[in-house]
């Protein structure tokens, strides 16, 4: 290869480099030189600048929560972290292919979120349900609730879930059984954390 | 995106989803088994209601169908011998003239 051509290698390479660590939100100063560039890159923070996380997922049961049987599902959430908020609801697309007589509660949401009170942190949660064939959601009955400490959703409706999120886990326990029933129906959550 | 079995400690499948946990399954074997879920929720909920008897169920499922009602019915028996704190409450509340 000739002398020229390695020199445009390096300057297409060197200006590559300089739009790839301002994509990271770290400001390339036009007279930086090659050498330069490392320093910058240590610049960037991990994580995409203080970005929040977040974890998306679902789940449909096979059986029926009960007291006795739980779903612990192992999610990707920092040692250490504080949710923001996560939220459990139910995927309503199948609607039509339940039988609402035996079906009173169709949507369920479990907010959990994490605000500032008087120099403590709270988590307020809140269950709201409607129930079949019904657009009216109607807030469950002394479901917002506060605590100090853990991540605890309300128990809520009853036989509906109680969330929590504990050692890596999004841990779902059925608070009683006596239904209405979860199986073969879709729920969706949201796991979100960071500044 | 990711389709996942989910497991309990005796290897039973209790659940499936998307996202993370469980184990790594394809699309189309989530497909199947979501259908499949569901399908057999539907005939729960029609048996116990009463609104198919279990000979409309397909002979392979019988089984589980209607052990699936069996144990619906046995725990809200359960469940009717319990006492809701918050309806203690109130009928204590009604006993003692306290609200109507």
């Amino acid at each position: 290869m000739s002398i020229q051509t390695e020199l445009s290698r390096i300057i297409n390479a060197k200006a590559a480099i300089k739009a790839a660590i301002e994509g990271k939100g770290v400001t390339v100063p036009e007279a930086t030189l090659l050498d330069g560039m490392a320093s910058l890159i240590d610049s960037i923070e991990a994580g995409g600048g203080g970005e929040s996380n977040i974890v998306v997922g679902s789940f449909t049961l096979i059986n029926d929560l009960t007291t006795d049987s739980p779903l612990y599902i192992d999610v990707p959430f920092p040692k250490n972290e504080f949710p923001l908020m996560y939220c459990v609801f139910e995927d309503t697309s199948n609607l039509a292919d339940y039988n609402s007589s035996t079906s009173k509660y169709r949507l369920r949401n479990l907010v959990s979120s994490r605000v500032p009170h008087n120099f403590y942190v709270k988590f307020y949660n809140i269950a709201a349900y409607n129930e079949a064939n019904s657009t009216n959601m109607s807030v469950a009955t002394n479901l917002i609730t506060h605590t100090d400490s853990g991540y605890d959703t309300g128990g809520g409706v009853q036989g509906s879930m109680k969330v929590s999120l504990k050692d890596n886990q999004i841990q779902f326990n059925a608070v009683n059984n006596k239904g209405p029933y979860l199986v073969g129906r879709t729920y969706l959550y949201i796991l979100y954390w960071g500044d | 995106m990711r389709y996942y079995a989910q497991y309990d400690d005796s290897g039973k499948l209790i659940a499936i989803g998307t996202g993370a946990g469980g184990v790594d399954i394809t699309e189309s074997a989530y497909n199947a088994l979501l259908s499949e879920i569901r399908e057999k929720a539907a005939l729960v909920d029609k048996l116990y209601s009463g609104e198919i008897t279990i000979s409309d169920v397909p002979t392979d499922w019988q089984e589980e169908i209607q052990r699936r009602v069996d144990e619906r019915i046995a725990a809200e028996g359960e469940a009717a011998d319990e006492i809701d704190p918050d309806e203690a409450v109130s009928a204590v509340k009604i006993l003692l003239g306290m609200e109507e």
